[in-house]
């Protein structure tokens, strides 16, 4: 559904990704590690077509980024959840309009979906925050709220940049089984993380490739883990 | 997206973008400062169309004759000049302007008491004329040869500068109207462009979550447009309010510039002009400006 084949990016000159590939296919959970400033987020934002590599092709659902439109990128993107580490809310709207934001940017809002959002919310224990503005709220409640949204739309792929960095163990489980319980049902995902007890929670529950990215490579993580 | 899907418009797009801050008075500002001024352009254009349009009446179908001999002459002149009037094709009426009259036109200039008698004033023979009016070359070598001490004058000679000038006073308010309306032009783009950039993250996470770029420079484009409408409603309100306190009657030979009937309904599509081209430029530079940022 994403692939990237030796793609390289570099900013200023200083290489990011060297020469790398990864294809994500149904079914598929990934988790991304490595070391930070390693270039977790920057090969998230390759999949989720916001940004051109120097060097290499992505194809996202089949279709060469280079060639794709503005219109093409959205429409892309709008079968994609996607969490992203930080800054992914509108300040001035309240929570759950936020959460709601992927279905006013297409134009189809309706009370079923404002049902949907709210359980959703409650569900990752946000019901007390709907009406609060996103930077009152704290980091991990922020997450919370962006991985809501990212699985409101119903993706056919999930995208998520740290979506435990700012969580209690017991919350960040929670989530993990969500993701895990979504990519029993086929939906592939792609989860940068630090948190290496989550890995190993994970490791009973789901069929999880470890990837690891430094020095501009990625590579697969042994048995180590 | 068309006129009818913005008017309609988007309460979701509304929201989206953050309450204008100073940029957004700016706006309303500067359209409300060209819509003055262009109330004011299109008043003047209309009160010099309508002087070109008195002029036209009033002097087209006369002429005068001058007779500058004076004494016996004078009437000896005059009846010569008459009988040639009469025998010229074109020509419907030919009539000596009694002192009465001439000293009525001169009294304006000189006063009630004005001596005609001591005055070596010429007299005038004011002619009508008919169908398309006469020979005018033809009839000064006439007058030339049959009677030199008259001296045609049929208008042209000093309506010409006058049309002349009034036309070269038409285009320079045309020329205003055209720069008020580049003006506003770069002073929309200017904040489109500002709003966007000011705007950074807004955007992002709207491509984040899948919206299109057309849909995010609307939520810009609408916000500005009707920021426009507003300013521009409110200049030209307040410039149409002062020349309703204008007389409604000109002086000193000019029309007034307090735009009367229908001229009024000229100053209706000021602002809505305002917002055609606020709606333009701000599209144009934030779709142009979207397909930078990729
Ligand atoms: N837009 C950019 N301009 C310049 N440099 C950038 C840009 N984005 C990322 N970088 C650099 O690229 C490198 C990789 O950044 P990236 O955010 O992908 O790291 P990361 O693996 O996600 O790190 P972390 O675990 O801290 O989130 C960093 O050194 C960063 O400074
Ligand atoms: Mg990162």
């Amino acid at each position: 559904m994403i692939d990237l084949s030796q793609v390289t990016v570099a900013f200023g000159g200083r290489v990011v990704l060297s020469d790398v590939t990864l294809s994500l296919q149904p079914g598929d959970f990934f988790f991304l590690t490595g070391p930070s400033g390693a270039g977790k987020t920057t090969l998230l934002r390759l999949c989720a077509g916001a940004m051109a590599p120097a060097k290499g092709e992505v194809r996202l659902f089949g279709r060469p980024l280079s060639e794709m439109t503005s219109d093409a990128r959205a429409s892309a993107r709008r079968r994609m959840g996607i969490v992203y580490q930080d800054t992914q809310f509108l300040d001035h709207l309240p929570l759950e309009e936020n959460v709601l934001l992927p279905f006013t940017v297409r134009g189809r809002l309706d009370a079923e979906l404002r049902a949907q959002a709210d359980d959703l919310m409650t569900w990752v224990g946000l019901a007390g925050h709907r009406a609060a503005l996103p930077p009152t709220l704290s980091g991990g409640e922020r997450q919370r709220a962006a991985l809501a949204r990212a699985l409101l739309t119903a993706p056919e792929l999930v995208l998520a940049d740290e979506p435990t960095g700012n969580l209690d163990w017991e919350m960040s489980l929670k989530l993990l089984t969500l993701l895990i319980e979504l990519n029993r049902l086929g939906t592939p995902v792609l989860m940068a993380t630090h948190d290496l007890a989550l890995i190993r929670a994970a490791k009973p529950l789901v069929n999880a490739r470890v990837l690891r990215l430094k020095d501009g490579q990625l590579t697969q993580a042994g048995a180590a883990l | 997206m068309t006129i009818l899907d913005f008017l309609r418009g988007d309460p979701g797009a509304g929201r989206v973008v953050p309450p204008a801050g100073s940029t957004g008075r700016l706006v309303g500002l500067g359209t409300a400062a060209m819509a003055f001024l262009a109330v004011f352009a299109i008043a003047l254009a209309a009160m010099l169309f309508r002087l070109g349009d008195s002029w036209r009446t009033d002097l087209a179908d006369t002429a005068t004759v001058r007779i500058t001999s004076l004494g016996e002459a004078r009437d000896a002149d005059t009846e010569t000049a008459l009988e040639v009037l009469r025998t010229t094709p074109g020509i419907a009426s030919a009539r000596v302007i009694p002192d009465l009259e001439q000293q009525a036109l001169l009294e304006p200039w000189f006063g009630k008491d004005l001596p005609l008698d001591s005055l070596p004033l010429p007299r005038l023979i004011e002619v009508a004329t008919e169908g398309g009016g006469f020979d005018a070359r033809a009839l000064d070598l006439r007058l030339a040869g049959e009677v030199p001490a008259a001296r045609l004058d049929d208008h042209d000679r000093w309506r010409a500068p006058l049309a002349r000038a009034q036309g070269r006073m038409t285009g320079v308010t045309l020329a205003a109207l055209a720069l008020i309306a580049a003006t506003l032009a770069a002073v929309t783009a200017l904040a489109a462009r500002a709003a966007l950039s000011a705007n950074a993250q807004v955007i992002d996470v709207l491509r984040l979550v899948g919206a299109r770029d057309t849909w995010i420079a609307r939520a810009f484009v609408r916000r500005i447009t009707l920021r426009a409408f507003l300013g521009a409603a409110g200049g030209s309100l307040l410039a149409a309010a002062i020349l309703a306190t204008f007389p409604a009657a000109g002086t000193a030979g000019l029309p007034a510039l307090r735009p009367g009937g229908l001229a009024w309904a000229l100053l209706v599509p000021v602002p809505l002009f305002a917002a055609l081209v606020a709606w333009i430029t701000t599209r144009r530079s934030a779709l142009r400006m979207l397909k930078g940022r990729p």
